[in-house]
């Protein structure tokens, strides 16, 4: 007992090279549990902003004959676009973001009471994973970042709401390359606030609900630049100074209900990221 | 009692705490199945077994409790749940004379006392630490009032929940292999 007593008020830097082997140890045996108790949590629960009213499915209606149209005038889109990829096949490689990884993980531990709470993932060292990279849904949407000291066979993913202030854009995401001439986005610099974030910026700014904010942060690896870190949900005239307004951006997909999603780094020969 | 099924059981329930409860989550509370487990290895085995076995659970729970230092390296402090555990067990040995051990009202409504001095050891450790480490408390922000408050919320929830779930674990009695002479039922 005076022994733990000890432990527990010994220096920070002093467990961390220990307690992180030791509870990668011990919860080893657990993973596959976990993994199975993880899947059917999400399963069994019900995201309630699922839940819609009646104004809410009209909107949704309109959307979907919107998106619906878009479709179809994207599928044209791409017709066109594979009669110039095979014009262009056969030029070398650009190389533009090097040799990356890509790795499919599970959830296997979280805390849905705390959006900013790390997530803990069946994949460590030995599949590849390194600190720094970056965990992707869906292709297009910004999870997190694994943290430092991963395991052989676990890693901590901590949601991008858990890291302070980011830089972003907010761009109204026609589904058109937010590169494009013209489609730069609004910069803004992003707090974190109840599990989303807010920001201000100049009355004049065109920024509308329903745009998303990309990730545009030096502070992050190449890889998770450019990704979509949330949307923005409400924008209201800031009280202190008429001249400025707050927008309320939330998370696209809140990272305590995903069960899997991708890691995406450099190649280990490259290093850790960024 | 059977170390071996204690084990099988502790390992369930460390699972059942760290992801299937949070289905059960109200409000940013769910409840806590170790402490379910810890009381009812606090009513039948014998003290010595119930102190080795509430620090050991306690030290299992805190390896399974993240914390960050310098906001992105995960870290693990081997202690608050490991004495509250041990405090908590030490607040059951002298009342578990004194109530009906086989019903599983009685396992619930301890399990609300039990937690409730585990969370005071828990919050006691990271409270003297925030005074001299550099690892944020694991309630952040908030105040240490809240989050008792919170927990003192989470305990009575664990109370509610402990009562089906010391039915379950009183159904597997048998096979614990307690040595107890004259329990009260």
């Amino acid at each position: 007992m005076l022994v733990v007593l000890v432990l527990s008020l010994l220096p920070t830097n002093w467990l961390i090279p220990w307690t992180n082997r030791l509870s990668e140890i011990v919860r080893l045996p657990l993973v596959p549990l976990g993994d199975v108790a993880t899947s059917v949590r999400i399963w069994l629960t019900v995201d309630g902003s699922d839940l819609a009213d009646r104004g809410q499915f009209d909107l949704l209606e309109t959307e979907r004959n919107e998106y619906r149209r878009r479709f179809h005038a994207a599928n044209e889109r791409v017709r066109e676009l594979e009669g110039l990829v095979k014009s262009l096949r056969g030029l070398p490689p650009t190389g533009g973001v090097g040799e990356f990884m890509a790795i499919e993980v599970d959830v296997i531990g979280g805390d849905p009471s705390n959006p900013a709470s790390p997530l803990r993932v069946n994949a460590g060292t030995r599949r590849g994973i390194f600190p720094g990279a970056v965990a992707v849904h869906r292709g297009d949407t910004l999870v997190g970042r694994v943290l430092a000291d991963v395991g052989p066979t676990t890693a901590w993913v901590r949601p991008a709401v858990g890291f302070g202030l980011l830089d972003a854009r907010l761009v109204d995401d026609q589904g058109i390359a937010a590169d494009s001439p013209g489609r730069e986005g609004v910069p803004v610099q992003l707090t974190p606030d109840n599990g989303g974030w807010t920001t201000t910026v100049d009355r004049a700014a065109a920024i509308e609900v329903g745009m998303v904010a990309r990730l545009h942060d030096p502070g992050w690896s190449r890889f998770s630049q450019g990704l979509v870190i949330g949307m923005v949900r409400e924008i209201s005239t800031l009280e202190s100074n008429p001249t400025r307004k707050t927008v309320r951006i939330d998370v696209l997909n809140d990272p305590q209900r995903l069960d899997h999603f991708l890691i995406v780094g450099p190649k280990s020969s490259e290093g850790a990221a960024p | 009692m059977r170390l071996g099924i204690f084990a099988i059981a502790l390992a369930i329930c460390l699972v059942l705490d760290s992801s299937f409860l949070m289905a059960l989550s109200i409000g940013g509370v769910h409840p806590m199945s170790t402490a379910v487990l810890m009381v009812f290895v606090g009513l039948f085995a014998p003290r010595r077994t119930v102190l080795w076995t509430a620090l050991v659970a306690g030290i299992f729970l805190d390896l399974a409790t993240i914390s960050t230092y310098r906001i992105d390296e995960p870290f693990f402090l081997i202690g608050p749940y490991a004495m509250g555990c041990v405090f908590g067990a030490n607040l059951i040995l002298p009342i578990r004379t004194m109530v009906f051990r086989r019903n599983p009202i009685a396992v619930g409504l301890l399990t609300i006392p039990y937690l409730l001095a585990v969370d005071v050891a828990f919050m006691a450790v990271w409270t003297i630490r925030s005074f001299y480490a550099e690892t944020a408390t694991p309630w952040g922000d908030a105040s240490a009032a809240s989050e008792l408050g919170r927990r003192m919320g989470e305990a009575m929830y664990t109370g509610g929940f402990g009562i089906p779930f010391a039915w379950i674990l009183l159904l597997t009695w048998s096979s614990w292999r307690f040595e107890v002479g004259s329990v009260r039922r």
